[in-house]
């Protein structure tokens, strides 16, 4: 175990798995207070958090409106004309 | 109920949700052709309790979750001890300074609502490994647990927890290739 690791609560690397981790599960006590105690310290890992966090939120939006390029409505109306 | 004007009336509806669970056209159009012929042959099943989109929807829904599984029989093997990730973090485990999260121009809240990192975020599930842009779709778009998510892609629960959080870490980095970075790190 190296001294910044033990001086930051954990790898960035294990901040990363975890944080991703935590939208799975939860985790204990003990990684959450590493977490958040790194979290502190490392301002990468704070963007990489409020990045993923906005990541999330974007996806979990619904989609917006688009249309159906006419190639492919042609191509569905054929074939829906030929299975009838 | 008739397919033509069930694609008339939803085909937009319909494409503007596959487009962002599937990366290819075929693939999206055999989900919404499939889906228009289940909604006529099964329309005695249609009880009005929902609106005709919301229910041709929930088919689509079921479709692209079937093309998913169909991939997943196919897709590359993802092992879980590969390395893939190795490239962001040196030896100790800290980050790259290359390849560290930089900071966003405004805040992510703010990129939130700019309709062009939306259309990037597609751009970059659509670029993901099979495996990974299906389960990412399944966890973030359509909100399933890690046991139905294992269920449809027949892989572990540590095998999934590896994928997403190698997906998560590709979009990140690929919005970011697409410019969305901003001031020095």
């Amino acid at each position: 175990m190296n001294i910044t690791r033990i001086f930051m609560g954990m790898t960035c690397r294990e901040f990363s798995e975890q944080t991703s981790a935590q939208y799975e599960r939860h985790s204990g006590w003990l990684v959450r207070l590493r977490m958040a105690w790194h979290r502190l310290l490392c301002v990468y890992c704070r963007r990489l958090a409020q990045q993923w966090k906005a990541i999330r939120a974007m996806l979990r939006r619904d989609p917006p409106e688009a249309t159906m390029p006419q190639a492919m409505r042609e191509k569905i109306s054929r074939n829906l004309g030929a299975g009838d | 109920m008739n397919a033509a004007d069930l694609l008339n009336d939803h085909g937009d509806a319909l494409y503007a949700y596959a487009r962002t669970r599937l990366a290819s056209d075929d693939d999206i159009a055999d989900c919404i052709q499939e889906t228009l012929l289940a909604a006529v042959r099964n329309a005695d099943s249609f009880t009005g309790n929902s609106s005709v989109r919301t229910w041709l929807i929930g088919i689509l829904k079921f479709k692209i979750i079937d093309t998913y599984r169909k991939q997943a029989r196919e897709a590359e093997h993802i092992s879980i001890d590969a390395a893939e990730d190795e490239d962001y973090f040196d030896e100790t485990g800290h980050w790259e300074m290359q390849r560290a999260p930089r900071a966003w121009e405004t805040s992510p809240l703010e990129q939130l609502e700019k309709v062009e990192l939306r259309e990037r975020l597609y751009d970059c599930i659509g670029r993901l490994p099979k495996m990974m842009r299906a389960a990412i779709t399944l966890r973030e778009f359509e909100d399933c647990d890690t046991l139905e998510i294992c269920k449809q892609l027949m892989i572990s629960s540590t095998n999934l927890n590896v994928i997403l959080y190698r997906a998560r870490m590709h979009l990140r980095a690929c919005l970011e290739a697409f410019g969305f970075k901003g001031v020095a790190p």
